[in-house]
């Protein structure tokens, strides 16, 4: 056991289910809901509150280089929202790689209730790791809003406004409030250019 | 006979690994071997002009993000590891570092704060993006499929790397 402790092993994430947890229905990738780690909640931030650190708990969640991106969805059925369970869906497979990149989920696949979704959700498998150029561009949203955390559970919330003549704005989430942290300028959108942190005299 | 028909494949092996090595890399033809083309050149469609400084950090993070020579093994990573399928923006601050975030990639520790960023007067972030219609990404398009880089445009490095 101390030999164990000693060489540095990790306590293996959990795995997800291809084809029960998340699949792929032709181009689509569809993924399972509602998810049994997250407690459903009528105020959807308490179910975005729940996120991280059940992702985090993941098989190669949080292994930066060699980690995997999961992506999952956010949605309402019944006057309650979901979380559904992530995909690790990439390219082909997961894999080393400087590309992380799992796929936009299209629809999700709960049998117990009219899913609306809300939103998308995805892990970056490093800490320290904000929204991305490439998480805000406009080519990127599928989805009306984008919620993305890295390893230190650091919880952003894009709203890109996607065919408003109108800012997107990213928001952090500290204890139970979204502080403003930036703005996308409309000219900017396209390539997801996130301005430098607004002023804590904004 | 039996020299010469070894040798041949070797040359090829050979010739054909360097040209991996090489990667994009090509020299002129010779001129016997160059394609009439009217010079100087007709009138313009379009015309664009690249600041030597900004090729050279697009150069510096694109040899990063798909190396010369980058193998792909699956059919999906062969479309991803080709460089016209991303654009590029180059972004220079206004007044020094907004280097907030951006040693994303390089954290070997979930512990602790992250270091502040040091302050550098030469520096180009230069963003590259999976073009939207490329990949045939359908209904799921990818997330991150591109990076950020830092660049230090007096030392000529990567001082920094995001998603």
């Amino acid at each position: 056991m101390i030999a164990l402790a000693l060489s540095g092993c990790a306590i293996p994430g959990k795995a997800l289910r291809s084809g029960i947890d998340f699949g792929e229905d032709g181009p689509r990738v569809w993924v399972a809901g509602p998810w049994e780690a997250i407690v459903p909640a009528t105020d959807v931030d308490d179910v975005v509150d729940q996120l991280c650190p059940a992702v985090m708990a993941l098989e190669h969640a949080r292994e930066h280089d060699d980690g995997w991106e999961y992506c999952g969805l956010l949605y309402t059925g019944g006057g309650m929202t979901y979380a559904s369970a992530p995909s690790p869906l990439s390219r082909d497979k997961p894999g080393p790689s400087g590309i992380k990149s799992c796929r936009i989920p299209a629809m999700v696949r709960d049998p117990q209730h009219d899913a609306q979704v809300l939103s998308d959700y995805h892990s970056h498998p490093w800490p320290d790791s904000p929204l991305s150029a490439n998480d805000a561009a406009l080519r990127s949203q599928r989805w009306s809003i984008r919620i993305q955390f890295d390893t230190r559970c650091h919880v952003y919330k894009l709203v890109p406004h996607v065919g408003e003549p109108v800012p997107g704005e990213v928001y952090e989430r500290v204890g139970k409030t979204w502080r403003p942290t930036s703005i996308i300028r409309v000219e900017d959108k396209p390539a997801g250019l996130v301005q430098p942190p607004l002023s804590d005299g904004r | 006979m039996m020299r010469r028909l070894l040798a041949l494949p070797l040359l090829l092996i050979v010739a054909g690994g360097c040209q991996a090595l090489l990667g994009t890399f090509q020299r002129r033809p010779a001129r016997e071997q160059l394609v009439p083309i009217p010079f100087p050149f007709p009138p313009a469609h379009r015309r664009v002009e690249v600041n030597g400084v900004w090729l050279r950090a697009i150069n510096l993070a694109m040899d990063d993000f798909l190396p010369p020579g980058k193998e792909a093994k699956t059919p999906a990573d062969a479309c991803l590891f080709v460089r016209e399928n991303y654009d590029v923006v180059v972004v220079e601050p206004d007044d020094g570092p907004a280097a907030e975030g951006l040693d994303a990639g390089t954290g070997e520790s979930d512990a602790g704060d992250p270091p502040s960023p040091a302050p550098l007067k030469h520096l180009l972030y230069v963003i590259v993006l999976l073009r939207a219609d490329a990949c045939q990404q359908g209904d799921s398009p990818l997330m991150d499929a591109g990076a950020t880089y830092a660049i230090d445009t007096e030392q000529w490095r990567i001082v920094g790397w995001s998603l």
